[in-house]
């Protein structure tokens, strides 16, 4: 699955590279934004009143 | 995608194509139920590894970088040049780990009788360690006259900033910036995590009331000891009260327990039950020994 989207992928073999590595890095960070946001949420934020 | 028959099976294959037309691999098909479950099968995996690095990064990734704050939190304040009193007062301990006050009071009567102010630590600075001896886990204080320095080497301690936002939060306990600094007139309240980013105050359930704690600052060495809530705030207030009446707890917008006290007191606020961030479990403790303990023990708070 990962090689075919891989593949599917525009331009050259170069970019390619390039344009999976940012998508990797904007997935990363979306994925932390979404800890923290649900960490925060469901388990502890931060014990502060009000 | 062109449907053929399998030349010697007879099932019935699909025909895959590339994005530019080339043929690239030849599967046999499944039915639309296995492609299902496959599917299903799939999206459990995935989120069974989303859920397992959101609490692996929740529970332990984020204690690694709240210990590294706290390490550089603690050479922020070796290298402040803030000088500690060389010998503070002995702290009387009974067997039980909890402090002696009726022995205590001889100590207080002894230290200076005028406020000794401290000036307000910029946001986001250390400026204060707080220590809980008695939750040492295997190394108990001795009982017997105890030098307050001596007792922050037992228990966890922490580097406390200026601060209650999440981001001084992170890197460790966060004094509430509208309250005074601990060891002086009021009520210093202090937040902190109970499950998350090193869990500083994760164990604040297992304080009883007459259990020391200790806060270190600029101008020395303060000592609280947690007292029954319910001698403090009205009873009718709170959700719950501990076991050992060392907390009490409070919804999680209950303001009043950061309001001013008379004499100086300390409130340490976290979440509430365990890995839960609805209510609030407090604990409020009493200023006994320390700079200022004789001004406010005269009635000048």
């Amino acid at each position: 699955m990962l090689s075919r989207w891989y593949r599917a992928l525009p331009g050259p073999p170069a970019a390619k590279v390039i344009e999976a590595i940012l998508i990797v890095v904007v997935l990363l960070v979306l994925v932390a934004v979404a800890f923290e946001y649900l960490g925060r949420l469901l388990l502890d934020d931060g014990g502060v009143i009000g | 995608m062109a449907s053929l028959r399998h030349g010697t099976t007879g099932r019935r294959v699909l025909r895959r194509v590339d994005p530019f037309g080339r043929p690239t691999v030849t599967l046999c098909a499944m039915t639309r139920t296995v492609r299902v479950i496959r599917g299903i099968g799939w999206a459990m995996i995935w989120a069974g590894v989303l859920i397992f690095a959101f609490l692996a990064y929740q529970l332990w990734g984020t204690g690694i970088l709240t210990g590294i704050e706290q390490n550089a939190a603690r050479t922020e304040l070796a290298e402040s040049g803030v000088e500690l009193p060389d010998e503070p007062a002995p702290i009387p301990i009974r067997d039980d780990g909890s402090v002696d006050e009726e022995a205590l009071d001889e100590v207080v009567e002894t230290g200076p009788a005028t406020l000794t102010t401290e000036p307000i630590p910029g946001a986001g600075e250390a400026f204060a360690i707080i220590s809980f001896p008695s939750l040492s886990r295997d190394d108990r204080p001795q009982t017997g006259d105890q030098p307050a320095d001596d007792l922050i080497g037992y228990g966890p301690s922490y580097v406390v900033r200026e601060g209650e936002d999440l981001s001084n939060l992170r890197r460790g306990p966060g004094h509430y910036a509208t309250t005074p600094i601990p060891g002086q007139p009021g009520n210093a309240a202090i937040a902190g995590h109970r499950t998350t980013y090193g869990a500083p105050f994760n164990r604040l359930d297992e304080l009883r009331a007459g259990d020391p704690i200790i806060v270190e600052t600029a101008i020395g060495t303060h000592v609280y000891v947690v007292r029954d809530p319910r001698t403090v705030h009205d009873e009718s207030d709170m959700l719950d009260v501990g076991d050992g009446s060392g907390w009490m707890a409070v919804r999680s917008t209950a303001l009043w327990v950061v309001d001013p006290l008379p004499g100086a007191y300390l409130t340490l606020t976290t979440c509430h039950p365990e890995y839960s961030s609805r209510q609030r479990l407090i604990v409020v403790a009493e200023l006994v020994s320390g700079p200022n303990a004789r001004y406010v023990s005269e009635g000048n708070a």
